[in-house]
């Protein structure tokens, strides 16, 4: 199933600037106390509008900035209508979205031009007095685009406004307005013969573990050979719910690559819709085609218990979302101080998990310490020499018991483990 | 080789990642991706990074470590380590001597993430502070009622900095036969503490002196400060017309007038002219007796300088010349352009003191007089760094070999005076401006120029380094990241080139 999409511009709540505010200098109907809030009134509306916003001192703008959407509203509209993020269709992915904004300059003189840029398109210059709709394709270098990839928040734009030439009675002034996006969507069933497993499924992991992931095809339940390749992964999920915080959902990104939206704007790390908080974490994983395999990340305020894990293709060999299960993540303090070693090959780390009870026994104080006159090991002790001499095995004596007391002291147990260096993974810029 | 009519193109270097624009323009002798690798030495070889041991050998080592730095004392070159409780939401820093060897905690702090540090004639001056809000931005300035610590290195708690004169009173009689200059004169007591601070004067008494008679002090008062080592009497000259103002006339140390002890309560038969009151004490009246704890510490000239404290994040403290703990609360301020954003780093560079924000850099020269006569000098109005974003080299402690290596949130770059275009982290710019800019205070950069190498934390709790073996320019270095099993969060160098990382927990 496929067709149309649009963000309703009114979802659109906030614009925020990562260097700071960026109203400065900009003004609404001549306003010179215009804010972020007029900014987003104005680019939303069309083009012709009353009130578009405008600089006007003949200066070359540069901006960036991102959108704020409205989680709880409708955001989407889809040929059956306006829906909000949840009730996005299962499996539904975008596989056009193109990104359209309509700016002018204008001066009171003759002469000039303006150059309007927006980040990742050919510079466009216009006469004086003439504008135009710039759109920017979304899609360049992916083949689908998540739904929360799009509104999550990252997205936004950079553009630039050249210099102006100054002159004449009248400011120049540049402005923007009719800002949209559309695209259009597929709806994608998971692949029903695929069957990826993760290795030992069954073995509680550590943040840092690593998760192979194999494909196999199966024919009456029965494992028959490789299954679909997994070089088409796009993104790991791991969901689980936190017992304070709620649902949440852990998005491992495949590898350092620029968004390919706005690969200037930088990705907020975390957010929240609907009370599911989504966290976007880079790591690479690796991928062979049958066999991949990734290291379990850190999970916030160190979560324990079961994470169910997903793959996300990127449409090459499957598309939407497939359930590997469920892993059971327990917590190992591998915190600590640690040095490069170049003569190891692994690391050795940490292991704090799990407590015991050490026995300790202590002199009562009332406790007189017996004088000892002679030139032996005990008397050159400071400490009360009828513990040593005792040990537990002695206490069983009814006399010593009355000037012993045994205490429990509990202490988490600390070892090292090795394990395997997070593999390095090559893949060269040329691909024959 | 050749396959069909296609002709195979050898690729025989590995010049590391390369992230910027594009994934199709990688070019043939860089990565797109790549993790845990390490260069070898000038050629094109790489191979697996090296491992990681633990450092401590002890039977409760340390966890959650939040912050490392090197401290050279005078005897061995050691560490100082912060963690954090995050039950408790206490810091504790500990003195990390050798690897069966730990001391402390030496303080604890609720609330207390992070700590500057700087070390200074064999003790360790420590100001801690936290990370802030301003909507949707997050800085780091001193913790709030915190003040300046210092440590002497030896295992002892670290005791607050600076400190109050003694409070009381005292006699002031005729001694034996001596001499001074006779007339009215005010008499009084600066304490000194063990790491050489002197206090303001206090248990001021006039008194009239005689000519043919020496001065003798009974009563005085001892310091609740058992880090009080010495009393050290001040006196003003011969005063004519006195107005009742005991604070209001020029203090003088006395020659020979010292009381060696924390103990004594009399100082006798002290004889002195009026000619021989050289060296001035008044001073001492207007430093701070508590320092405010700051974001940013470093040393300018000898001078102690303190910025980003919890009232002022635009104010830097700056002590006198070899006096870390002697700030005077007017003539040491420098108020840096107030644009909103707080000091977070200083450093000193062929004898110019340039002071970091987050995008901006500005340069101060001693011009010979006091601190709040120093002039501004705008150096670069976009760009700065933050409050560890100045690589440290070696295990000296100090930020310069003859540039400076800085992280902005363009990327990594020179300093010479002016930031050196490109940056170095050019081939990686995509990478390095994708990190998370309210986390760019958990950068720490160390360069480790026996290896060659610069190793930097990030904000994502992952590490890389850039290996200049090749040349230190954006063309010739060659960048890897690193990843571990656990985050790591702090990164610090000693004993010449042994690379210490702490890992904390999420």
């Amino acid at each position: 199933m496929s067709g149309t999409v649009s963000i309703v511009p009114s979802s659109v709540l906030s614009i925020s600037n990562r260097g700071g505010s960026f109203v400065s200098g900009w003004r609404r109907n001549n306003n010179d106390g215009s804010t972020d809030a007029d900014f987003l009134i104005a680019i939303l509306q069309s083009t012709g509008g009353i009130d578009a916003i405008e600089h006007q001192d003949g200066l070359s703008h540069s901006e960036s900035i991102v959108f704020g959407f409205d989680f709880g509203s409708a955001i989407f509209v889809l040929d059956t209508g306006a829906v909000n993020f949840n009730d996005l269709p299962s499996g539904i992915i975008f596989k056009t979205m193109n990104f359209s904004i309509t700016f002018g300059a204008s001066s009171g003189a003759a002469s000039g031009s303006s150059i309007f840029s927006l980040s990742g398109q050919p510079i466009i210059t216009n006469a004086w007095n003439s504008g135009g709709t710039v759109t920017y394709d979304l899609m360049e270098g992916a083949s689908t685009l998540s739904p929360i990839s799009l509104i999550g928040k990252q997205f936004g734009f950079s553009f630039n406004f050249g210099s102006l030439n100054a002159g004449g009675t009248l400011q120049n002034f540049a402005k923007l307005d009719a800002w949209s996006l559309t695209g259009t969507y597929d709806i994608i069933k998971s692949e029903s013969t695929f069957n990826p497993i993760i290795q030992n499924r069954a073995t509680p992991v550590y943040p840092g573990s690593k998760i192979i992931i194999n494909s196999y095809a199966t024919t009456a339940g029965i494992t028959s050979g490789p299954g679909t390749a997994l070089d088409g992964v796009s993104q790991i999920k791991l969901n689980y719910t936190h017992p304070i915080k709620g649902s949440q959902e852990i998005i491992i990104k495949a590898g350092n690559q620029p968004d390919p939206i706005n690969p200037e704007i930088i990705q907020d790390p975390t957010l929240i819709i609907n009370g599911v908080e989504y966290v976007w974490v880079d790591l690479i994983f690796i991928e062979e085609e049958f066999t991949l395999w990734f290291y379990l990340p850190d999970f916030p305020d160190g979560f324990v218990g079961p994470v169910i894990v997903s793959i996300i293709g990127n449409g090459r060999q499957f598309s939407g979302s497939v359930s590997l299960g469920t892993l059971n993540v327990l917590f190992a303090n591998a915190s600590g101080i640690y040095t490069l070693d170049e003569t190891k090959i692994n690391d050795t780390v940490y292991l704090r998990s799990g407590f015991t009870t050490d026995i300790k026994p202590i002199l009562f104080s009332f406790v007189d310490e017996e004088e000892d006159n002679s030139n032996n090991f005990y008397s050159m002790l400071s400490y009360p020499r009828r513990i040593l001499e005792l040990g537990l095995e002695n206490i069983d004596n009814d006399s010593d018991r009355e000037d012993i007391m045994l205490i429990s002291t509990q202490r988490v147990i600390i070892s090292t483990v090795e394990v395997e260096i997070p593999s390095p993974f090559v893949q060269t810029g040329f691909l024959p | 080789m050749t396959i069909r009519d296609h002709q195979g193109i050898p690729i025989d270097k590995f010049n590391g990642l390369w992230n910027i624009g594009d994934p199709d323009s990688v070019p043939l002798d860089h990565f797109s991706e790549c993790n845990n690798i390490d260069f070898v030495g000038q050629s094109s070889s790489f191979k697996t990074r090296a491992g990681i041991s633990i450092s401590q050998n002890v039977l409760i080592p340390l966890s959650n470590v939040k912050r490392i730095y090197n401290y050279p004392t005078q005897s061995a070159n050691t560490l100082i380590v912060l963690t954090y409780d995050n039950d408790t939401g206490q810091g504790s820093i500990y003195h990390v001597v050798n690897p069966t060897t730990v001391y402390g905690p030496l303080l604890t702090i609720f609330g207390m993430t992070d700590f500057a540090f700087i070390p200074f004639a064999g003790r360790g001056y420590i100001s801690p502070f936290g990370n802030y809000a301003n909507g949707d931005l997050t800085f780091q300035k001193g913790l709030s009622n915190q003040f300046l610590y210092v440590y002497d290195g030896l295992g002892n708690s670290a005791r607050k900095a600076a400190g109050a004169g003694m409070s009381g009173a005292m006699t002031v009689a005729n001694g034996a036969a001596g001499h001074t200059d006779p007339g009215q004169k005010i008499f009084g007591f600066v304490s000194q503490t063990v790491s050489g601070y002197n206090s303001p004067p206090t248990i001021l008494t006039s008194f009239t002196t005689s000519a043919g008679s020496s001065v003798s002090f009974g009563a005085i008062p001892t310091s609740g400060d058992p880090s009080v080592v010495k009393r050290l009497l001040v006196a003003t000259k011969s005063i004519v017309g006195f107005n009742g103002d005991l604070e209001g006339y020029q203090f003088f140390f006395v020659p020979n007038a010292i009381i060696n002890d924390n103990i004594s309560t009399a100082l006798n038969n002290i004889s002195f002219y009026d000619s021989e009151l050289l060296e001035d004490a008044s001073h001492l009246l207007e430093n701070y007796t508590s320092i405010p704890a700051g974001a940013a510490m470093w040393l300018y000239h000898g001078r102690l300088c303190i910025a980003a404290t919890s009232t002022d994040i635009s104010l830097i403290l700056v002590s006198e010349p070899g006096e870390p703990e002697a700030i005077n609360q007017i003539t040491g301020l420098i108020v840096v352009q107030l644009d909103g954003n707080p000091i977070t780093n200083g450093q000193e560079l062929r004898d110019v003191m340039y002071v970091f924000k987050r995008s901006r850099t500005v340069a101060y020269q001693d011009n010979g007089d006091v601190p709040s006569s120093w002039l501004p000098n705008s150096i670069d109005s976009a760009l700065g760094t933050s409050v560890h974003g100045i690589a440290t080299v070696l295990d000296s402690g100090s930020a310069t070999v003859d540039f400076l290596i800085v992280a902005t949130y363009q990327g990594v770059s020179q300093f010479s005076g002016r930031y050196i275009s490109l940056e170095l982290s050019w081939k990686m710019s995509n990478f390095w401006q994708k990190l998370d800019r309210n986390r760019f205070g958990n950068i720490q950069i160390i360069n480790a120029p026996i290896r060659k190498k610069l190793y930097i934390v990030l904000p994502n709790r992952q590490a890389i380094v850039g290996d200049y073996n090749n040349g230190m320019d954006w063309k010739s270095i060659r960048w890897g990241p690193l990843s571990f099993r656990t985050g790591v969060n702090t990164i610090a160098i000693y004993n010449i080139d042994q690379i210490i990382l702490g890992a904390d927990l999420l």
